[in-house]
């Protein structure tokens, strides 16, 4: 309980710092939305007007005070406004929400999938001749960028063998191809370690023990080699959500999606600090809690636990920082 | 019936496109009850006998003649799938390292409960009732609790007797101990066969034993075979082949295993028996008396009173060591005194968890120790810093277990044994190139071993490396952490003979730790008994070994193995 206790508050100070870390890089890029909105010349307004219109907005107050006017805001569920269409952020965001955590979900469900499927064709006795094929798969996939599988996948499915329309796809149809395109570059890393792990646990002497008991290879595989080469997985499975988020915001834009990765590439190319702000948060939430579920789930799955287990933790907590 | 049969069998691997003859006709017969051993050093083909008996030969390996019988089928031809239905049904395996060979994330219950489900055994209320009647019969105490517990919450023992319990789950008519009780503490290794022998008169099952440890095969079995290079050595009942040994190998064997060697030397101990032709030897005797008279008769060591030579080299006191967070402290040395004497050797023998290495690296300055104080020559050295840690680096050298891992594979043996010349800036070029060549000389290894690495070199040429690494900067005492532990006995045996001469001709004194008891008796002058941390039994070994004083050193000396081949040893010198 003092351990879940103590995970908790890591979890509310990476966030704080998410939270700062964020505001800090956006007030210290040059230009703001103010700026692209209203000084646009197409609006003719002088120089005095603008001045007037950023006090209005708040554009002038000294930043320490806008911190934590806006850090209050947040803790009290207010993400301000949007700049662009003056638009409450928690309204956009409550929009596309639900439509990015379905493809989210949807695509990392696959890519485990993708990725067991590639490890136990790697492994399948029957299948030794052909093996490297299904090792070398995963390299092949982690090189992929995801706005070419995007544009390929495109290109393939829908207007050469027209199998998914373009244009107003069905709801499930629609969400094929993104899944897809957001699958396997996140299918690669998983597999990788997946396929590695399998390869230590099988030269681990209790392998020979089952197998001196008269265990075949697919007993040995599925009842002791696996959950013993999930253990590393699990972690990692938790580290590639940022990949995801990444993957979401070019696979939403790929395929013209609604949802978070559109809007978070919209609010940048407008420099929308306060849906940016929000975004950032929002991710770094999800992120903060899958994590706290694969460390608490760890003992779980591993009953000897220890160092391990925190030495990994301290890992994805770094990569968190680089993914935001 | 015959449980095992091989008949002139012959096992090759193919190695890129090598092949490798690694068994090359080997014979023999089991029959039901029996124990039969395969004895034979690293490479001797003797793990790749019993893998051939239950077709589990590693995928490059194959029969490539003879015959293997199980019972009455020739089973050499088998295929993976009709040999799965034998193996756990008919053939059990003990393996080698209990603390491996558990599945990590399983409980041992369901470990054990596995063969019965690969065997289709479909009621759970029969495979749990099995399991614990098993737990049971193999002495684990509280089966129904341990059955719910992971590998890691078990001792060593332990989980070997929870492997021997999923191997004898099915009754099988033979079972094969692979090196099974190699990785135990002494004091377990004979409860295990003890364990192994109820078993083959309980159910009259045969047993398959391959190990390096002659004393082991011969306290045990009914039967022996020498392997060596793929080939059958000697062959026969094991007190036939102990008290008349047919070929030179295996007197070889019996002369260098150190139980053999220490148990027939009865009281005389090599010190005593060894003519005190060089003054040095004289020397050490007489320090030793200094030493025992200060440290067993509690007489005050005073520098003026002896000869400054003569004064103890390392005179450890109270030496406490706590592990851990330091509310809940474990306590891994508690109170642990000793002193060696100058050109004398010191043991610390104990099992695992005795604070043997602790006590090791304390004395290495490698761990500052809660309380107590270590003594160098006079000087303190626990808390060193700086240059005088260096100092005492020099003084303080060691040798470690695992030759194959202490030494850098990409320098050459010359870099190697150079490098705390180096290190201490000792000499110059021309200076430290001598002290190398004599160094290795010294360990009796060729000149051309300076320009090779270590992976051309044998297991027991690397200890050399090691010894002479360590003697290079001409330390008072060398730390020997079970430096001959992973050795075979006939390089065992060189390698202390080595030691011993080194220690008369360079007069540097040994601080031995070591789980074996028959080598600590070979080389040591004085020995400290640990257990638990705490200090049991100290003395004169010969005392120690002869006329142990507490109740565990007695325990740990019975468990020695050896005995019978000692007395038939000694029936055919007689």
């Amino acid at each position: 309980m003092k351990y879940v206790l103590g995970r908790l508050g890591q979890a509310a100070a990476v966030l704080l710092a998410a939270f700062t870390v964020a505001f800090v890089l956006l007030q210290a890029m040059p230009g703001d939305a103010l700026m692209i909105k209203f000084e646009n010349p197409e609006l003719g307004l002088s120089p005095d007007q603008i001045a007037a219109l950023r006090v209005a907005y708040g554009a002038d107050t000294p930043l320490p005070i806008q911190y934590v006017h806006s850090l209050l805001g947040f803790l009290g569920g207010d993400f301000g406004y949007s700049i662009q269409s003056g638009t409450p952020v928690k309204q956009l965001l409550a929009e596309v929400v639900p439509g990015t955590l379905l493809l989210a979900s949807l695509g990392f469900v696959a890519a485990v999938l993708l990725a067991v499927g590639i490890t136990i064709l790697a492994n399948l006795p029957g299948l030794r001749r052909i093996a490297d094929v299904f090792r070398a798969l995963p390299s092949l996939f982690v090189a992929v960028p995801v706005f070419w599988l995007g544009i390929v996948l495109i290109q393939v499915f829908s207007f050469q063998l027209r199998l998914i329309p373009v244009v107003n796809p069905g709801p499930v149809e629609g969400l094929i191809l993104p899944v897809l395109t957001l699958a396997v570059p996140i299918s690669a890393p998983l597999a990788q370690i997946l396929i590695r792990s399998v390869d230590d646990v099988l030269g681990y002497p209790f392998v020979a023990v089952v197998r001196a008991r008269g265990a075949g290879p697919w007993w040995i595989l599925s009842k002791n080699v696996a959950r013993n080469a999930v253990l590393p997985a699990f972690t990692m499975a938790g580290v590639l959500f940022g990949e995801l988020i990444g993957g979401a915001v070019v696979t939403e834009t790929v395929f013209g999606r609604a949802g978070v990765g559109r809007l978070t590439e919209q609010a940048v190319s407008q420099q929308d600090t306060p849906i940016l702000l929000a975004v950032v948060l929002l991710s770094a939430t999800v992120f903060v809690v899958i994590n706290l579920v694969v460390d608490l789930l760890y003992p779980v799955l591993d009953p000897r636990l220890g160092a391990r287990k925190r030495g990994i933790a301290r890992i994805s907590r770094e990569r968190k920082v680089v993914a935001v | 019936m015959t449980t095992l049969t091989i008949d002139n069998l012959q096992v090759s691997y193919t190695v890129g496109r090598e092949r490798l003859d690694v068994v090359r006709g080997v014979s023999l017969e089991i029959e039901p009850g029996q124990l039969l051993a395969v004895v034979g050093e690293s490479g001797s083909g003797k793990t790749t006998t019993a893998q051939a008996a239950t077709g589990l030969l590693a995928g490059n390996g194959s029969i490539t003649g003879g015959r293997v019988l199980i019972g009455e089928s020739d089973v050499s031809g088998w295929s993976e799938k009709r040999f799965r239905d034998l193996r756990g049904r008919s053939i059990g395996w003990i393996p080698q390292d209990p603390n491996n060979s558990l599945n990590p994330v399983k409980k041992v219950g369901e470990s054990v409960a596995e063969v019965l489900r690969i065997h289709r055994w479909k009621d759970r209320a029969a495979r749990r009732a099995r399991v614990i009647e098993l737990l049971d019969y193999v002495g684990i105490p509280n089966p129904e609790l341990r059955a719910t517990q992971y590998p890691h919450e078990l001792s060593g023992g332990m989980k070997q007797r929870v492997l021997i319990a999923g191997a004898i789950a099915l009754e099988p008519a033979l079972l094969i101990a692979d090196e099974a009780t190699s990785a135990l503490d002494v004091t377990v290794q004979a409860k295990i066969l003890d364990l192994i022998d109820t078993l083959r008169r309980d159910s009259g099952t045969a047993v398959l034993m391959v190990t390096h440890d002659l004393a082991v095969a011969a306290d045990r079995s009914d039967r022996l075979v020498v392997l060596r290079d793929g080939t059958v050595q000697e062959s026969g009942d094991t007190d036939r082949v102990l008290a008349h040994p047919e070929s030179a190998y295996t007197r070889r064997l019996l002369k260098d295993a150190p139980s053999f060697a220490s148990l027939s030397l009865g009281d005389s101990l090599r010190l005593d028996s060894t003519p005190p032709a060089k003054p040095e030897i004289s020397r050490g005797e007489r320090a030793l008396h200094v030493v025992e008279r200060e440290v067993f008769e509690g007489v005050s060591h005073r520098s003026e009173d002896v000869d400054g030579s003569d004064a103890p080299v390392v005179v450890a006191r109270n030496l406490v060591q706590d592990f851990g967070r330091a509310g809940a402290p474990q306590r891994a040395v508690d109170n642990v005194s000793f002193s060696i004497a100058p050109g004398s050797t010191h043991a610390i023998v104990g099992e695992s968890g005795s604070g043997k290495t602790t006590t090791a690296r304390i004395v290495l300055g490698f761990q500052k120790p809660t309380s107590g104080t270590v003594h160098i020559h006079g000087r303190e050295i626990t808390g060193l810093r700086g240059a005088g840690l260096r100092e005492l680096r020099r003084r303080v050298q060691m040798v470690y277990q695992n030759p194959f891992g202490s030494l850098d594979p990409r320098q050459s043996i010359g870099d190697i044994v150079t490098e705390p010349l180096r290190n201490f800036g000792i000499g110059d070029a021309a200076e430290r190139r001598t002290r190398v060549a004599q160094i290795i000389d010294r360990v009796a290894l060729p000149a051309t071993v300076l320009t090779r690495r270590p992976h051309e070199l044998s297991g027991g040429q690397r200890q050399r490396v090691a010894i002479a690494r360590a003697l290079v900067p001409g330390p008072d005492v060398v730390v020997l952490d079970e430096a001959v532990s992973a050795l075979d006995v006939t390089v065992q045996a060189r390698i202390l003979e080595l030691l011993g001469e080194l220690q008369r001709d360079l007069g540097v004194s040994y601080l031995f730790i070591s789980h074996d008891l028959a080598v600590v008796r070979q080389l040591a002058h004085t020995v400290s008994v640990l257990r638990g941390g705490e200090l049991v039994e100290e003395g004169r070994t010969a005392r120690v070994f002869d006329h142990p004083e507490h109740e565990y050193t007695r325990q740990l000396i019975a468990a020695i193995p050896g005995r019978r081949a000692a007395a038939a040893g000694a029936l055919a010198s007689a």
